[in-house]
């Protein structure tokens, strides 16, 4: 038997397979413009290495979920974010989850998700303000942190990504050190996230999962503006799709 | 059909604009209404109401006018229907529920004003709703800030009468809410030609107290354990409650009730596994069907709502004992100085309200939605929130306006809001 | 979906119609008049395709007026989430 969990985020798709006495196999692809086909590519994908789906059961999150056609139960990325982050840390705690798109955060308790939290409508504080922001520096993703490491923090103010890259780019005319403003950057992020969290009280533990759950600079600025140690997770990007899997297993 | 395009045509409505409302409506209204399973039958009343919305009631408000009859358009559940229909007049709500009038009302109101707001004026100014053209007079009151301000520019194009609302709730608050209500009486005898008798007013607070009495009943029917009826369904009975005959809505809410009480006999369950949700927070004009939908598609049914569509708007009937003019007045004041709406403080009542219902109609959970900008509903979510979790209940805040932009966003929420109640 | 609608002039004619089909036990149901079958709003009758040469029929034998019965294809989506 086979226990497929399959993540279709904003920005990538994750796919997590579990089978009895074996380790999880994770997986990601971009998802792409469409989520239908991104869904089909990573159904090629499981059969051509995994043999058929007969003996499967799919459970599909993310915002894309609705997407994967022959997923056997479809539950939100909050849950699955939850039990994933739980199995990957062995204890109740709190869960910030950085998106594409938003940004989440989830109280565990018993492997459970029990309390969240979203951001609103807005690109503040995720994943996408990085992006754009990386964009407008010329840096990749992974550069802007590696070089964030050296500055010193311009603050910026904006909540606002579209406002935030104004003021970036006035920054960029008075001639400021990219580290400094790379810093900046991180630094914005993480007081967004705080300002989210700050309304719900945390566990003893809290785990960074989604796409900078690797990201030892980011879980380190966060740890500074929480007062507590945020510990990154090596494959934390795959919680989602993980804790799909498990559900999918707990399917009778 | 072509006599509501005449009738339109003479109340001065921009027919073209107008025209794309109705382009969309039965649309929504088949995702919405007609996609449900077991619906009652004795919806069948209101899904005609709705099914020409701006054609029946319209029709029969202008024959009143042909009589010589007055029309008072009303924003708010603080306005007491009583003392118009004892003026011999009738009172109607005034539609404020869709985007369709929101970039009309942003000709006029800053962007970061509540859609309700926006979607008054341009409902007005766009002349796109026959009520808004039908109504003699609108009867305005102070209630938020938001809609304090846009009654000045409303007042620029149509006859409107301002009810000061105390915001406090001591007794000089209510006497003085007992004097707006003479100051009420006296424009409407006025506009009317016709005095408000003791008779007249003692029979219209029996009849207005019998139409909250058919909602609480109905209401009182959601408490049971199967849901005879959606929360979808409650909320357009609610909506009507505003625009219809009050002595006819009263009796076809009492028919529909009685077939609820056979449905409640009979076990039967329009949304059997579903978690039971208590919806707090802003109004939900029609066509606001939104959250409904969208909690009724995530494995939730909607059993109550703490709102001025909801519970509001019929708990508490007027203490029927007065004799004199006065003392009718007072009692009427009283009774709706009851209501706990966000613009009063202190408010505590509104949070022992919110955890009452959650027990009487024993939910699982309760989602507090406000719109957009509305500030005093937004900070308010604060208080409530910790005085739920002190009591035990699970809450999910909801800000949203009238755009179907974040509905995806919402339903992942609401679904996993809906995980966690598991 | 293939829907059956039965339009009419004005709301008295539709429900007189609608009393008549509930008496004859047939499903029907008050919709909104969907926007390809007419030029504005308005009350019409959703029925069954089975049923409409017996309405035909109910409406001769009663001199219940109608416009016509229309077919449309159409479905409602509870997930749509757009409202207007």
């Amino acid at each position: 038997m086979k226990y497929i969990g399959i993540d279709i985020g904003s920005t990538a798709s994750k796919v997590c397979i579990l089978r009895d006495g074996e380790k999880p196999v994770f997986e990601v692809i971009p998802t792409g413009w469409n989520s239908k086909i991104t869904a089909g590519n990573i159904r090629n994908d499981i059969e051509a290495r995994f043999g058929g789906l007969d003996d499967a059961m799919v459970v599909a999150t993310g915002y894309g979920r609705i997407s994967v056609e022959y997923a056997n139960k479809v539950i939100t990325e909050i849950s699955c974010h939850g039990k994933g982050g739980y199995e990957m840390i062995g204890r109740d705690c709190s869960i910030i989850d950085i998106g594409g798109q938003d940004t989440k955060f989830i109280n565990v308790t018993k492997g459970k998700a029990v309390d969240f939290l979203m951001n609103d409508k807005c690109a503040a504080g995720t994943g996408k303000f990085i992006e754009v922001m990386a964009n407008r520096l010329g840096l990749t993703i992974d550069e802007i942190f590696d070089l964030a490491r050296t500055g010193i923090a311009i603050p910026i103010s904006s909540l606002c990504t579209v406002f935030a890259e104004s003021e970036v780019v006035n920054y960029m005319g008075e001639g400021r050190a990219k580290e400094d403003l790379a810093a900046g950057v991180i630094e914005s992020v993480a007081s967004k996230v705080y300002n989210l969290v700050q309304r719900k009280s945390l566990q003893d533990t809290v785990i960074i999962t989604g796409g900078l759950s690797n990201n030892e600079y980011f879980a380190e600025q966060l740890s500074e503006k929480l007062g507590q140690t945020v510990i990154p997770m090596e494959d934390g990007r795959f919680a989602g799709a993980y804790g799909a899997a498990l559900f999918a297993r707990d399917i009778k | 059909m072509a006599d509501n395009q005449k009738m339109w045509g003479e109340l001065g409505m921009n027919l073209e604009l107008h025209d794309q409302l109705c382009a969309v409506l039965p649309g929504a209204v088949g995702d919405v209404f007609m996609s449900q399973e077991n619906r009652p039958e004795k919806m069948d009343f209101f899904d005609m109401v709705l099914a020409d919305v701006h054609g029946i009631r319209p029709a029969e408000l202008i024959e009143f006018k042909k009589n010589g009859g007055k029309v008072f358009g009303t924003f708010c559940a603080y306005v007491p229907d009583e003392v118009i229909f004892a003026a011999g007049g009738i009172a109607t709500g005034l539609c404020a529920g869709s985007q369709f009038w929101v970039p009309g009302g942003e000709r006029y109101l800053p962007a970061n004003t509540c859609p309700l707001i926006k979607a008054m004026l341009g409902a007005r100014f766009d002349r796109t709703c026959p009520f808004y053209r039908t109504a003699d007079m609108y009867i305005g009151e102070n209630t938020c800030d938001g809609k304090k301000k846009a009654y000045e520019i409303l007042g620029t194009d149509v006859p409107l009468h301002i009810m000061d609302l105390p915001q406090m709730k001591r007794d000089v608050d209510r006497e003085k809410w007992a004097y707006e209500i003479k100051e009420l009486i006296k424009v409407v005898e006025k506009e009317t030609g016709n005095k408000v008798t003791e008779e007249n007013l003692a029979q219209w607070i029996k009849n207005v107290n019998a139409k909250r009495t058919a909602l609480k009943r109905l209401y009182d029917l959601r408490k049971s354990a199967k849901a005879p009826i959606s929360g979808t369904d409650t909320l357009l009975v609610s909506q009507i409650a505003y625009y219809d005959d009050p002595q006819r809505f009263t009796q076809m809410t009492n028919i529909l009730c009685d077939e609820l009480e056979q449905r409640v006999a009979d076990g039967v369950d329009v949304a059997p596994g579903a978690k039971r949700i208590l919806v707090s927070g802003t109004p939900m004009a029609i066509p606001n069907w939104k959250m409904h939908n969208i909690i009724e598609t995530s494995g939730g049914v909607v059993v109550c709502e703490e709102t001025c569509t909801g519970t509001r708007y019929f708990e508490n009937n007027v203490d029927e004992s007065g004799k004199t003019m006065d003392e009718m007045i007072q009692n009427i004041a009283n009774r709706y100085m009851g209501i706990n709406c966000a613009c009063f403080t202190p408010n505590e009542g509104r949070f022992d309200d919110v955890i009452r219902l959650a027990k009487e109609y024993n939910v699982d959970g309760v989602i507090d939605i406000h719109l957009k900008f509305c500030q005093t509903y937004d900070i308010e979510g604060y208080t409530l929130a910790q005085r739920l979790e002190q009591a035990g209940i699970k809450m999910l805040s909801i800000e949203t306006d009238y755009t179907d932009n974040d509905a995806s966003q919402i339903k992942t929420r609401v679904e996993a809001f809906i995980e966690t109640l598991e | 979906m293939l829907h059956y609608y039965v339009l009419f002039q004005n709301h008295t004619e539709s429900m007189a119609m609608y009393q008549a089909l509930k008496k004859e036990g047939l499903n029907v149901r008050i919709s909104p008049t969907p926007r390809e079958l007419s030029v504005c709003c308005g009350v019409s009758l959703l029925v069954l395709g089975e049923d409409v040469e017996r309405i035909r029929q109910i409406a001769d034998d009663n001199q219940l007026s109608y416009i016509s019965i229309e077919s449309l294809n159409n479905t409602f989506d509870n997930t749509r989430h757009r409202y207007g």
